[in-house]
C-alpha cells in the first residue's frame, strides 16, 4: 500500500514537473544570463493592489529572463506565511524567496531557514544601497550577516480633519509631540452633558506608532542584542501617563478593531487625528466625508524626528540550491530596482525608499500629500529590535492594553513588563 | 406517565399567556442568533463608504449587488468551491467510514485490551491540532502530497469524535437485537449495514453534517498543506481578501459577500437535514 501511495506521490510530481516542462520549456528569448532550469518559487503576503503589483514585477522579471522562471504564491497574511514558511522549512520544502515581516527575521535567520545576503551583496552582481534611505540598510542585520532586505516600505502618517483643525482654531498640524498632545485636546468637542462628539485623537491599537514618539523623545524600550531592555524608560512612563490621561478625558480614545477601529473613527468624524501610516492614505482621501483630510509627518520630539518604518521585506531561503540562488539573487535585485521600487509605490502605496526609485517614481511626487509622506524617509531608524523579540514584543503590548484600556498604573504595568520581558528574553537567546 | 406529559402539554398549549412568553423568548433567541447572519448580508450589499459610517446603518442606501461578483473575481472562488466539495465530501466519507467501523469495533468486539485502545484513541483528542501540524507535514511531504488532494483527504480522516459519539450511539442499542441477527448467521459487516446503522441514522446524519462542516469551514490545514490558488479551499479563498492591519482596513463588504457564498451550501445541507440533525444531537441528551 505504502509503495502505491508513493508510487502516485511520484506520478504526481513527475506530472506536474512534466507539465512545468511543457508549458514553459518552450518559450524563451536570448538575453537571460541566468542558469537555465533554475526556477525559484516566492511566496509572498498582502493582498489587492499590492499583491496584484508584485505579481507583475514577477511577470516583467520572466519576461527578461526567459530560461528561468519564477512563480508567484499567495500565502495568506504574514502570520500565516511565516508558520507555513517554519512548517514548510523542517521538511525541506517551500519556496527558495520569500516576502517575509519584520516579526520572524531575527527568528528565522537564527535558526538557519534565511541565507545571508551579505556575500552576494558584495559579490560581482552585487547591490548598492547608497542611495537608501535613513538606517534600512540596517534592518536586517543579525549577528554581522544581512538576511532580509526592505521591498514595501511604510512609512508613519498623521492623518487630521482641516475642518476641525480650523474650528479649533489651530492653523497647521502638530510640529512636537507636546504640541500634539495639547491639540488633541483642544480638538475635542462635547456636547450635551459634557459628552464627547469628537476626540482629539484615536488611537491604533497596536504599538508600532508609539515607537516612533518614544524614540524622537529620546527613549530606548531594548538595544539590538537585548542586553539592555527598558520597557520601563523615564521617556515611555511619561508618554504613556501623558496618552492615559487623554484617554480618561475622552480627548483620545482606543476603538477596538471590531467597531473599525481608529481609522473608522477618523473616517466617521469621531476623532480629529489618527496617528497612522502611508497605507491609509486612498481609504482616507476616498472614504471621508463630510469634511477635508489632510496629512502631516508624524511630530518631532526633543531628538528631532526619528520614525520607525513598517511593511515588509524579501529573503532568500536556505533550501536554495546554488543554480536556484543564482536565480534567487536576481530576482531580489529586480525586486528592489529603482524601476520596480517606483512601480511597487505607484501600485501600492508603499514608498520608494531609494534615492533612484523616487527620481523614477516622478510624477507620483508631484502630489503634495505623496511628497509629504516621502518627507519622512530621511528620519527612518530601521530597528525591528521590539518586533523581532517575541519576549518584549508581547510584554510591552500586554502593558499598552493594560494602560490604555484598563488605566493601570504606568509605572507599576512597565516595571512589570520590564521584569517579564527580560526573563523571556534569557529563554529565547538560550534557545538560540 | 405518557398521558400527563400530554394532559400538561395539552393544558401550556392552552394558557395565551405562556404561548405568548414562550413565543416571544423563542423569537428573541432566534434574532439574537440571527442577527450576525442578518448583519453579514447587510453588509454584503454596502458601499465602502457605509463601512466607515457612524452610527452603523441597519440597511444600505442602496444594495449593491455587484459587490458578489466583485467578491467572486477576488480569488478563483470557482476553483476553490470544488476543491471544497471534493475534499470535504471525500474527507467527511472517510472520516465517517472510519470512525463507524472503530466504534463498531470498540462497541461489539471483544479484544483484547479493548477499553486501553479505545481511551488511547480519544485521548488523542486532547492533543491540539497546531501541535500536529509539523509532524503530519513532514510526513505529507515524504509521501510528496504537499499541494494535493491527498493532503486535503488523508489526514483529517482520523478523527477521535466520531469514533467517540458512535460508540456511544452503539451501546446504548439493544444487545437483544445485535445477538439475534448473530443467531441468524449475520457477520459483523451485515449486522453493521443492517442492523447497527439504520438504527443509528440521525446520529450518522448529525455526525456527516458535523465532520463535513469541519472540513468545509477549516482554514490552517488547508492552508499549510497547498501552496497554490488552484489547490486551495474556501475558507483560504477568504484571505486573499482580507487585509493585514498594517495594510489599511479589511473590504468587509467584499468579504461578508465571499462569506455568504461559502455559507450558503451548509445553510442548504442544513435546512435539507435539520430534522434529523436535531433528533441526532438530542439523542444523547435524552438517552444519557
Amino acid at each position: 500500500m505504502i509503495n502505491r501511495i508513493c508510487a502516485f506521490g511520484q506520478d504526481v510530481a513527475l506530472g506536474f514537473c512534466f507539465s512545468f516542462l511543457v508549458a514553459f520549456g518552450g518559450c524563451g528569448g536570448p538575453q537571460s544570463s541566468l542558469p537555465s532550469g533554475s526556477g525559484i518559487t516566492y511566496w509572498r503576503t498582502l493582498s489587492g493592489a499590492a499583491g496584484d503589483a508584485q505579481d507583475t514585477l514577477v511577470a516583467r522579471f520572466n519576461e527578461q529572463h526567459p530560461d528561468t522562471k519564477v512563480t508567484s504564491e499567495f500565502q495568506g497574511s504574514y502570520s500565516d506565511l511565516a508558520t507555513k514558511l517554519l512548517t514548510a522549512a523542517a521538511a525541506r520544502r517551500g519556496p527558495q524567496v520569500t516576502q517575509l515581516g519584520t516579526f520572524e527575521i531575527r527568528q528565522f535567520a537564527k535558526s538557519g531557514v534565511l541565507v545571508d545576503l551579505k556575500p552576494l551583496m558584495n559579490g560581482p552582481n552585487g547591490l548598492d544601497t547608497s542611495g537608501w534611505s535613513g538606517t534600512l540598510i540596517a534592518a536586517g542585520e543579525i549577528d554581522g550577516g544581512v538576511y532580509w532586505l526592505p521591498f514595501n516600505v511604510a512609512v508613519p502618517v498623521l492623518y487630521y480633519n482641516q475642518d476641525a483643525f480650523t474650528d479649533a482654531g489651530l492653523s497647521g498640524p502638530p510640529e512636537t509631540w507636546a504640541d500634539f498632545f495639547s491639540y488633541a485636546r483642544k480638538l475635542t468637542r462635547r456636547g450635551d452633558k459634557d459628552a464627547v462628539q469628537m476626540s482629539g485623537l484615536a488611537l491604533w491599537n497596536i504599538t508600532w506608532p508609539l515607537l516612533s514618539m518614544f524614540w524622537s523623545e529620546g527613549g530606548e524600550l531594548t538595544n539590538r542584542d537585548y542586553t539592555n531592555i527598558t520597557l520601563n524608560d523615564p521617556v515611555a512612563v511619561r508618554l504613556l501617563t501623558e496618552l492615559q490621561s487623554l484617554v480618561r478625558e475622552g480627548a483620545a480614545t482606543l476603538p477596538d478593531k471590531a467597531s473599525g477601529g481608529h481609522r473608522a473613527a477618523f473616517l466617521s468624524g469621531r476623532a480629529a487625528m489618527i496617528l497612522d501610516s502611508q497605507d491609509a492614505f486612498s481609504e482616507v482621501f476616498t472614504q471621508a466625508t463630510g469634511f477635508t483630510p489632510a496629512l502631516a509627518n508624524y511630530p518631532a520630539g526633543a531628538k528631532g524626528k526619528v520614525y520607525a518604518p513598517g511593511g515588509g521585506g524579501l529573503a532568500i531561503l536556505a533550501n536554495t540550491t546554488p543554480k536556484q540562488r543564482e536565480t534567487a539573487w536576481a530576482f531580489i535585485r529586480h525586486m528592489i530596482s529603482p524601476e520596480s521600487i517606483a512601480y511597487y509605490a505607484r501600485e501600492s502605496g508603499y514608498v520608494a525608499f531609494t534615492e533612484e526609485s523616487r527620481r523614477a517614481a516622478g510624477d507620483l511626487l508631484q502630489d503634495p500629500r505623496h511628497a509629504t509622506i516621502h518627507e519622512a524617509l530621511p528620519f527612518l531608524r530601521a530597528d525591528y529590535s521590539v518586533n523581532m523579540s517575541p519576549a518584549v514584543r508581547n510584554a510591552f503590548d500586554e502593558a499598552f492594553q493594560k494602560i490604555l484600556v484598563q488605566n493601570a498604573d504606568v509605572q507599576a504595568t512597565l516595571d512589570a513588563a520590564d521584569t517579564r520581558a527580560e526573563a523571556a528574553v534569557k529563554e529565547e537567546l538560550t534557545a538560540h | 406517565m405518557g398521558s400527563s406529559v400530554a394532559a400538561h402539554v395539552g393544558h401550556t398549549r392552552k394558557n395565551p399567556l405562556t404561548t405568548a412568553a414562550v413565543y416571544a423568548s423563542l423569537l428573541a433567541a432566534c434574532m439574537l442568533l440571527g442577527l450576525p447572519f442578518f448583519w453579514m448580508v447587510v453588509t454584503s450589499l454596502k458601499s465602502p463608504h457605509e463601512l466607515a459610517g457612524y452610527p452603523p446603518s441597519w440597511w444600505p442606501e442602496s444594495l449593491r449587488w455587484g459587490n458578489y461578483i466583485d467578491a467572486w473575481r477576488s480569488a478563483p472562488f470557482g476553483r476553490m468551491y470544488v476543491n471544497s466539495l471534493i475534499t470535504g465530501l471525500a474527507a467527511t466519507a472517510l472520516q465517517v467510514g472510519l470512525a463507524l467501523l472503530m466504534a463498531y469495533a470498540f462497541a461489539f468486539i471483544r479484544f483484547p485490551a479493548r477499553r486501553f485502545w479505545l481511551l488511547l484513541v480519544l485521548a488523542t483528542m486532547m492533543i491540539p491540532d497546531e501541535m500536529k501540524l509539523v509532524p503530519n507535514y513532514l510526513t505529507l511531504s515524504r509521501l510528496d502530497w504537499i499541494n494535493t488532494y491527498w493532503a486535503l483527504i488523508v489526514p483529517p480522516a482520523a478523527h477521535a469524535f466520531p469514533v467517540f459519539v458512535f460508540y456511544q450511539q452503539f451501546r446504548m442499542l439493544p444487545s437483544a437485537l445485535i445477538d439475534a441477527a448473530k443467531a441468524d448467521g449475520a457477520g459483523h459487516g451485515r449486522i453493521l449495514w443492517r442492523v447497527v446503522l439504520p438504527m443509528s441514522r440521525p446520529v450518522l446524519v448529525a455526525v456527516t453534517l458535523v465532520s463535513f462542516l469541519g472540513r468545509w469551514n477549516d482554514f490552517l490545514w488547508p492552508l499549510i498543506v497547498t501552496d497554490t490558488a488552484t489547490m486551495r479551499t474556501l475558507p483560504v479563498g477568504l484571505a486573499y481578501l482580507k487585509k493585514q492591519a498594517e495594510e489599511g482596513a479589511s473590504p468587509w463588504h467584499l468579504m461578508m459577500a465571499a462569506a455568504l457564498f461559502i455559507v450558503i451550501p451548509i445553510v442548504i445541507l442544513y435546512s435539507i437535514l435539520q430534522k434529523q440533525f436535531v433528533e441526532g444531537i438530542t439523542k444523547g441528551a435524552i438517552k444519557g
